[in-house]
């Protein structure tokens, strides 16, 4: 006999693999309400379906928008559950953090942003600054939240120069060695990655993941 | 060389006025973000409902119409040779190469490198020796030089390597400025750069629905310069733009037509053409794709829609998301250039030289790219039909069982009734095999090999050249950099 937790930690994964943020969220009222532990309901939950999503995308299966709704559909759910963690478990386990955005200058987000997804989709927490940001504001939120990885985004010739901005800047703060850097956007490369002394380069979205995991050690 | 397109339409008059119609309640209600202050400033000035905070600024029909009626319907753009003279506008159709590649396909090595000076030198070298390239653009960037200087050497390569039409460099007003200037000294003065425009503009508004501060600040310097600009959105579908064809019409629609209010109110009269780079993103990958089917019929309907505004207008053919030049670049290029061109896309963009989405450039493909487009140029211009081509004297002559091979008509009409291939093989089995069996790829780095060993581009006016030379030392001392070439 199936008990009754397992029925709703099925319905949360289902949820997403169906691509449907209401069930998503009305899964996590049930849950809540039938007193399942809101850190499992998210792990064997909704995590579970999530990773099965970027399977399939990784996979050719999904397609991009499907992954999206998916990541979306979970960050819903979290709203409902988060609240209900208590204070002792908050820790919630991830990959790690990664701090990312686009370069000052460059108001191109729609790559950033699915790198940003499939980052949150495989466990990562992410921490998204938007397009257009200043140098000096990633020098201070890498101070302020240490991320173990910061991610540039650029997709023009004229802004990618910035990226090297970013990396002469944190080091005359000495936290170059606190962070790992990658880079990425159309006009980068591998040798790009390696002329400005970054950590590494993600040619697509996909790559961009396998290299983050890489230089956290968790692959 | 001048080719009219076909009629090829794909949206009716009524179709056309709901995506107008459409695109009315977008800016309306919607707006556009406008990071350039004075552009949004005399967006307010005129009658825009203007959201300072957010620098949105909500356009009402009106200002559209007057824009509309201040837009010329026709562009000239001029060569440093008068003869190459773009006239943009009803059904013609021109080619231009590929633009600003970050990456070459290297020549001897076939890898993928940097794209440095030299190739782009090459480039227009090319384009000045490929006859079915009406234009030549900045091909690759010139990587090997610091970017605060870059922009005036890769203008000084075009003006030195062609006499062709060619682009300017809307990055920004300082940029923009020193390609006015270099242009002014081609042109022998200021005055005669307005009456007769050398540098065509780019102001790519980025989607969804925003113009950028740098690329404005460019479309205002050269609306006041009268050289013409093209606005020409990259909307994606089903990333940036709606997934559906229809609904990135009206957002791009609103993006075009918003700009070129920012261009009428800068200055009334300033040439625009009606431009798009708007494709469909692979959702699979998330990937740009240039080479789409839907890229065309976004051509076409671009086209429709550009004449359905009095405007000329730009597009995109000839993309591919192929790597290297091969069956799948054959298969895209084809498609997209011959659609582009048959809807009558005045200017069509990215039509030789481009590979993998445009981040790529390469030489031979644009050997091949050069001979799709004269392929596409005798597609364009159809079956002539009357006494002369009807042939009924000559059939009479020969009549049954002869052949026409001997007859003076054929001399007279060969070389206009067929399109004479350069570097298609036609040749049977045994004669392709005792020269060296060569595929088209192999055939087109030979070519491409050739024009640059032998062309040679009329030089510069030694004067003028001094002049040029004279302003990029100017520039590299206000940015404290050089590339020392001189």
């Amino acid at each position: 006999m199936v008990d009754a937790e397992e029925i709703i930690l099925n319905k949360l994964a289902n949820a997403i693999l169906k691509y449907d943020p209401d069930a998503a969220v009305e899964a996590a009222k049930e849950a809540l309400d039938s007193g399942v532990d809101p850190v499992k309901a998210i792990e064997d939950g909704l995590a579970k379906g999530l990773r099965i999503v970027g399977e399939r995308f990784g996979s050719g299966e999904a397609f991009l928008a499907e992954l999206v709704v998916a990541a979306e559909a979970m960050k819903q759910a979290l709203k409902v559950l988060e609240p209900a963690i208590s204070k002792s478990s908050k820790e919630k386990k991830t990959l790690g953090k990664v701090l990312i955005g686009t370069v000052e200058g460059d108001i191109h987000d729609i790559g950033k942003n699915i790198v940003s997804t499939l980052l949150m989709v495989t466990g990562f927490e992410v921490i998204d600054l938007g397009v257009d940001v200043p140098t000096q504001k990633f020098v201070e939120k890498v101070k302020e939240v240490k991320p173990h990885i910061l991610a540039l985004s650029a997709l023009m010739t004229t802004t990618m120069t910035k990226m090297e901005d970013v990396i002469e800047a944190l080091k005359k703060e000495g936290l170059r060695d606190k962070v790992k850097i990658i880079v990425g956007g159309a006009p980068t490369s591998k040798k790009w990655a390696e002329e400005i002394g970054a950590d590494g380069h993600g040619a697509d979205a996909m790559e961009a993941v396998q290299v983050v995991k890489k230089l956290i050690g968790c692959l | 060389m001048q080719a009219r397109g076909s009629e090829l339409e794909i949206l009716s008059h009524d179709e056309l006025y709901e995506v107008h119609r459409a695109t009315m309640e977008i800016l309306e209600n919607v707006g556009v973000k406008v990071l350039e202050q004075n552009a949004l400033k005399l967006l307010k000035d005129a009658g825009a409902i203007v959201d300072e905070r957010e620098k949105i600024a909500r356009i009402p029909e009106y200002l559209v119409r007057e824009a509309l009626k201040k837009a010329p319907s026709r562009i000239s753009l001029y060569g440093r040779d008068r003869k190459y003279k773009l006239n943009l506008g009803g059904y013609r159709v021109h080619f231009s190469m590929e633009g600003t590649s970050v990456f070459v396909l290297d020549l001897e090595t076939g890898e993928r490198r940097d794209s440095t000076y030299t190739d782009l030198e090459h480039f227009f070298k090319l384009a000045d020796a490929l006859e079915n390239i009406h234009h030549a653009s900045i091909t690759v960037k010139a990587r090997d030089i610091p970017e605060p200087i870059a922009h005036v050497y890769e203008m000084y390569a075009g003006f030195k390597n062609t006499t062709k039409t060619m682009d300017g460099y809307t990055y920004g007003h300082t940029i923009s400025m020193d390609t006015i200037k270099m242009a002014s000294i081609l042109a022998g003065g200021e005055e005669n750069l307005i009456k007769q425009p050398m540098l065509l503009g780019f102001h790519n508004p980025v989607s969804p629905l925003q113009h950028s501060k740098e690329l404005t600040e460019g479309l205002m310097v050269y609306a006041r310069y009268k050289q013409p600009v093209i606005i020409a959105p990259e909307d994606q579908a089903g990333a940036t733009a709606p997934v559906t064809l229809a609904g990135l019409l009206v957002q791009q629609n609103a993006e075009v037509l918003s700009g070129i209010v920012i261009a009428e109110l800068t200055s009334p009269g300033a040439p625009v053409l009606y431009g798009t780079v708007s494709t469909i993103t692979d959702m699979k990958t998330g990937n740009l794709a240039y080479g789409a089917v839907e890229a065309a019929l976004i051509n076409v309907a671009s086209a429709q829609l550009a004449r359905f505004y009095s405007l000329p207008s730009r597009g995109t053919g000839g993309g591919t998301e192929s790597k290297i030049p091969d069956i799948q670049a054959g298969i895209e290029k084809a498609v997209t250039l011959m659609m582009a061109a048959m809807a009558g896309i005045n200017f069509i963009y990215v039509a030789a030289g481009a590979l993998e989405s445009t981040l790529t450039a390469s030489y031979e493909q644009a050997v091949i790219d050069n001979e799709l487009c004269g392929i596409v140029l005798r597609a364009l211009s159809g079956i002539e039909v009357n006494d002369e081509t009807l042939a009924i004297d000559v059939i009479k002559e020969v009549g049954p069982g002869g052949h026409f091979l001997a007859n003076k008509h054929t001399l007279k009409h060969l070389k206009t009734e067929h399109f004479i291939p350069k570097i298609i093989n036609r040749q049977m089995r045994d004669i392709w095999e005792k020269s060296g069996s060569k595929d088209l790829r192999q055939v087109a780095r030979e070519k491409a090999k050739e024009i640059l060993t032998k062309h040679q581009p009329e030089p510069l006016e030694t004067s003028v050249e001094k002049e040029l030379r004279a302003f990029i030392k100017e520039v590299e001392e206000r940015e404290r950099c050089s590339y020392k070439m001189f």
